[in-house]
């Protein structure tokens, strides 16, 4: 247990450094919203200096961080300069969608690539040609391909936006699921070859160790010695990997959102950054930072309850 | 009577990279009767362990092997298929391996893989009965641990139950008692002495000990030229021979190391970092004294985590004592030292696998000291002679541990480890030390190649005053080694006394308790 409180504790340190660093590099950057909306003829002046006294009155860097952490905490993130809506609304929904599409691309990854990895004799050549064909692949490539199939083959339903408000029915379950297929598979194969990889590397190694090998001479059945002797031997490289995918589910589906035009976080990060919407990156920024510190978190106890011998060293 | 086991005209080679091939066994026939009990002896390398592999159907990797017939109990092993062979282990074969830690599942608690060896159906009741069995005391407690929670010769007993289970009719034991303390190889060897009384299974034991064979079996067969031969225990071995001479010279002088109240204490020294590290810090030197003087060989002996390994490493300057003071030919040592002193200490540790990088030859593993050691000539001409003059110190290295010159093209997996130990010590050598620290160096080794690097070692010393200073818990054979006993425990060094007068001079309870697990031993006969 103090284990997993200094885990959080950590967790919350950095976290804090997180919001910090973003924080003094956007104000870093030179210009700001107004700077490119000065530009435009077509607004006048007087309308800008109305929409910046709308904002904040200009405090230093701390200041505006001090009061910035106090909203944040209760939930208010500020409103975005861009769509003039409240950011934790903006980016809740957004959220939702994206995670909906990595996490379907994550867990086809992992099922596909445990499936495949554990084959063994010549399909296990075959698979192992087969990853390093799509490895070299850029993954933008295999979604234009997969894109241009869909449209050959006519199932390319135009996308609606996902939202809640529709209700969750069935219908619209349905809906939702067929258009998330082709992007998720985009992402689950863009994501394969390195499971696969991991997968083939830690049973091979596994395969060899000295208590399999001992299992195998008292003659266990095949089945025991892979389920209860090999995979759990393998496992644990395997754990981390996952905990690393968890934790990039918000931040690595950029290009298949912005090909597919899929309406989640990374597209909108992409435009705010464009625009300096400050609020939008920095909370966008923070919710992918406690998505990787969760990720971790969640391998590092995946580890202890498999492995008996983290758990005493934790003790 | 009808053997239960007999090879006949087996041949094995070891292929090695760039398809070079090494023949380890030509030819060679063995027949093991019911409830007869075999012994291999072979010095390592020898390719014993290949030969169990062969038998239980799961060859070596890299090995090749030829057969012209295989039986157990009457029937034919070569037709058999690899499922019918793993069958066939699970009912009638019993193995032992070499290093019972490794060779448990760190995932899975004892009990379960006890009753996954069970053929069909068990009770916890019958998990309990069979560790107890084997002299467990506290089989509760062992069926509810995993195996990094108990010692080496608890997994060991353990991996004994699990043989014994399905009654097999042949126990094939690969060195079953070598990795363990001297304490618990003498309970293994009885309980293995025991359970053969019991259940008469027929047994083939492969050791590099003779001691170990002749006190389990009924038959010893020596590997020589990869043919088997039986064999003939030789009737005295080293005891007493050469040594004694040494042992009134050089009364006083200047001791060429000499340590004064060294201390260390394991992790860091900072409270919040030991807080967050969340380990006790465990002091592992608490002021140690100790003087060897030029020409002499003292050995420190004590149990595992008393402190040996930490002083040898501190005089080698690998880990940087807290408190003390370490003298090299009356001049202060300090942590970071001068190259020229370092070649002049060196330290051989006992785990080659890591201390040897996988990726050199053997020839690029002895050059290497070398190469840091001399300051690299720039002009051509002294380059060649210099290279040439390499050559020959590799050379000479290699041929003092005996290992042939073709060896200098193989990498450490490919050798098996008493040879790369010999490695090893060729890696210390090569630098003309003054001073060799040797940290459990013998320990892995056949007890032949033990002498011979003892013999080695003495030559040395004869021949340029070599000081040594063995780190072992073997205290029978550093009474053997050493002109010298220093008893190490807890952090200190608690009395030392010369060799020849340590079994009557010797007071303190952990020289005691290393008398008492010596004696304990199978007497050589």
């Amino acid at each position: 247990m103090r284990v997993l409180a200094r885990r959080v504790l950590h967790s919350l340190i950095s976290l804090l450094a997180v919001s910090m660093l973003c924080f003094a590099l956007l104000s870093a950057a030179p210009g700001d919203y107004f700077s490119e909306l000065r530009l435009e003829p077509g607004i006048s002046q007087q309308t800008l200096r109305a929409m910046e006294r709308q904002t904040d009155p200009r405090r230093s860097l701390a200041e505006r961080y001090v009061f910035w952490c106090e909203s944040a905490l209760r939930g208010d993130f500020g409103n975005s300069l861009s769509y003039h809506l409240p950011v934790a609304s903006l980016l809740s929904e957004r959220i939702a969608n994206t995670l909906m599409l990595s996490a379907a691309g994550l867990f086809g990854a992992w099922v596909l690539g445990l499936a495949l990895g554990m084959s063994e004799g010549w399909f296990a050549s075959l698979v192992r040609v087969f990853t390093s064909l799509l490895w070299s692949i850029p993954e933008p490539v295999l979604a234009l391909v997969l894109l241009l199939a869909a449209l050959k083959l006519h199932t390319l339903a135009p996308l609606t936006v996902p939202t809640s408000e529709a209700g969750w029915s069935l219908a619209h379950f349905q809906s939702l699921a067929g258009q998330l297929v082709l992007p998720s598979l985009a992402m689950a194969i863009g994501y394969l070859p390195v499971v696969i990889h991991h997968v083939q590397r830690g049973l091979v190694a596994a395969r060899e160790a000295p208590a399999v090998e001992a299992a195998r001479a008292h003659g266990l059945p095949y089945r025991r010695i892979l389920l209860h002797y090999i995979l759990p031997e393998a496992a644990n490289p395997l754990i981390s990997l996952f905990g690393l995918g968890v934790g990039s589910l918000l931040s690595a589906s950029l290009f298949v959102e912005v090909l597919f035009g899929w309406p989640g976080l990374g597209q909108l990060l992409l435009n705010a950054i464009l625009v300096r919407d400050t609020n939008i990156v920095v909370a966008g920024v923070l919710c992918s930072a406690v998505m990787l510190i969760a990720g971790n978190l969640l391998a590092d106890i995946l580890l202890w309850l498999h492995d008996p011998r983290i758990r005493e060293v934790a003790q | 009577m009808k053997p239960v086991l007999s090879i006949q005209e087996l041949s094995l080679d070891y292929r090695l990279s760039k398809g070079k091939q090494v023949r380890v066994l030509r030819g060679t026939s063995l027949a093991i009767g019911q409830g007869e009990a075999v012994g291999l002896l072979g010095p390592s390398g020898s390719g014993k362990t290949s030969i169990l592999r062969f038998i239980l159907g799961m060859p070596s990797p890299g090995a090749e092997t030829r057969c012209a017939a295989l039986q157990f109990e009457g029937r034919d092993l070569l037709r058999m298929t690899a499922r019918e062979r793993h069958t066939l282990r699970r009912n009638r074969m019993g193995v032992i391996f070499q290093d019972p830690l490794s060779r448990f599942s760190p995932f899975r608690r004892i009990s379960r893989q006890v009753q996954d060896v069970f053929p069909r159906r068990y009770s916890r009741i019958d998990t309990l009965r069979c560790l107890s069995d084997v002299g467990l005391a506290d089989p509760e407690r062992i069926a509810s641990s995993y195996s990094h929670q108990l010692s080496g010769g608890e997994c060991q007993r353990i991996a004994i139950a699990q043989a014994l289970v399905s009654e097999p009719s042949l126990l094939l034991a690969d060195e079953p008692s070598s990795a363990l303390d001297t304490v618990a190889q003498r309970h293994i060897l009885d309980l293995l002495i025991k359970v053969r009384a019991q259940h008469g299974m027929a047994m083939l034991v492969i050791s590099h000990d003779p001691a170990t064979l002749l006190a389990l079996v009924d038959r010893i067969l020596v590997m020589r030229d990869g043919i088997l031969y039986d064999y003939d225990p030789p009737r005295s071995t080293l005891r007493g021979s050469q040594r004694s001479i040494r042992s009134k010279e050089i009364e006083t002088e200047v001791p060429l190391l000499e340590v004064r109240n060294l201390r260390l204490q394991h992790g860091s020294s900072r409270r919040w970092r030991s807080w967050l590290e969340s380990h006790q810090p465990h002091p592992a030197l608490q002021g140690v004294n100790l003087a060897v003087r030029p020409g002499e060989c003292v050995a420190v002996v004590g149990g595992s985590g008393s402190g040996k390994s930490t002083l040898a490493r501190c005089i080698a300057g690998i880990d940087a004592p807290q408190a003390g003071v370490i003298y090299f030919a009356g001049s202060p040592l300090l942590h970071t030292r001068p190259l020229l002193l370092r070649a002049h200490l060196q330290l051989i540790l006992q785990d080659t696998v890591g201390s040897l990088n996988p990726r050199l030859t053997v020839a690029q593993i002895l050059e290497e000291p070398l190469r840091i050691h001399q300051r690299r000539p720039t002009m051509s001409h002294i380059q060649s002679s210099v290279q040439k003059d390499t050559k020959d110190r590799i050379n000479r290295a290699l041929a003092a541990v005996s290992l042939p010159v073709e060896y200098s093209e193989r990498c450490p997996p490919q050798l098996s480890g008493g040879e790369r130990q010999r490695v090893a010590i060729a890696r210390a050598l090569v630098l003309h030390p003054s001073l060799l620290l040797l940290d459990e160096a013998l320990t892995g080794l056949d007890h032949e190649l033990q002498q011979s690097v003892l013999e080695l070692l003495g030559a040395l010393r004869a021949q340029m005053g070599l000081t040594c200073i063995h780190f072992s818990h073997d205290l029978s054979q550093m009474l053997l080694v050493a002109d010298r006993i220093a008893v190490m425990d807890e952090g200190r060094i608690v009395e030392s006394h010369p060799a020849a007068e340590f079994s009557r001079a010797a007071r303190h309870p952990a020289s005691l308790r290393l008398l008492d697990a010596m004696l304990a031993k199978p007497e050589e006969r």
